[in-house]
């Protein structure tokens, strides 16, 4: 069993950034994670519940490959929460693909900065479990240095998608500072 | 569980017209306090069968995995 955790400060309103969040995927940064499909979604008492499907692509290397099984396209189940009075959003992500052998289960909180609440701060947990295999912890770090890799990744890509939403809203009063300025000219 | 093709591919054009919907409900209707989630509802079901109907023929179970201690802790609807 092997804890990982980080936190991380984006000078972006929570607001924003949650909803980068729900646009993460597909980015260039985390190649890997291919998909992010609804299973299902609901509004309880105001708080958003969905649980969608994660379809991942693991490049694992061989020896891993003939302990775990083989790599290709891989499932993880993830259940997410968000509160807009309480401003926090969480997920809770789990894979499904390995079986018993090997749980990762992963939980990310969005939230705003408690010193700053112009800020948003996201705190990042997983936890690895590999059970019967040999070389285990080597197994364990393996898959622990591959979270620590993508979350960084991940964080790049919460910008990135930031930096699209703004361009798709100039883009967007451009094309109507456009429309109106052809209109006052016809 | 692992497969060579990406099987939810046959979703796609369902889930690009939801996620269109959706994004724009997240942002101008639900974070602005309105919850009332009915904008998206049919795009949404449309797009829920499809993956449900893919999960099954690719034998995507989620529900065997999930043990108690996975349940989201809830968050306190103060």
């Amino acid at each position: 069993m092997k804890i990982w955790t980080s936190e991380h400060v984006f000078n972006h309103s929570w607001e924003k950034v949650v909803q980068a969040a729900w646009r993460k995927y597909p980015n260039p940064m985390n190649p890997a994670v291919i998909g992010t499909d609804v299973i299902d979604r609901k509004v309880d008492n105001g708080i958003l519940q969905t649980h969608r499907l994660v379809t991942s692509e693991w490049g694992l290397p061989l020896w891993a490959r003939k302990i775990i099984g083989p790599s290709g396209i891989c499932y993880a189940s993830e259940r997410s929460e968000v509160n807009p009075k309480q401003r926090k959003m969480k997920l809770q992500t789990r894979n499904l693909s390995f079986g018993s052998l090997v749980a990762v289960d992963e939980k990310i909180t969005y939230e705003p900065h408690p010193d700053d609440s112009s800020k948003t701060l996201l705190k990042q947990e997983a936890v690895v479990t590999v059970q019967g295999v040999p070389l285990c912890s080597y197994v364990e770090n393996l898959l622990t240095n591959n979270i620590s890799y993508n979350a960084s990744k991940g964080r790049q890509a919460i910008e990135w998608v930031i930096g699209k939403i703004e361009s798709e809203m100039t883009d967007i009063k451009n094309s109507a500072m456009k429309n109106k300025y052809l209109r006052s000219y016809r | 569980m692992c497969s060579i093709n990406y099987p939810m591919d046959a979703c796609q054009s369902l889930k690009e017209k939801y996620d269109t919907c959706f994004n724009f409900w997240f942002a101008e209707k639900f974070l602005k306090g309105d919850h009332n989630d009915s904008m998206c509802s049919q795009l949404l079901e449309s797009y829920k069968e499809c993956v449900q109907k893919v999960m099954k023929e690719h034998n995507i179970n989620v529900k065997e995995i999930e043990s108690n201690d996975f349940e989201i802790e809830k968050t306190s609807k103060s």
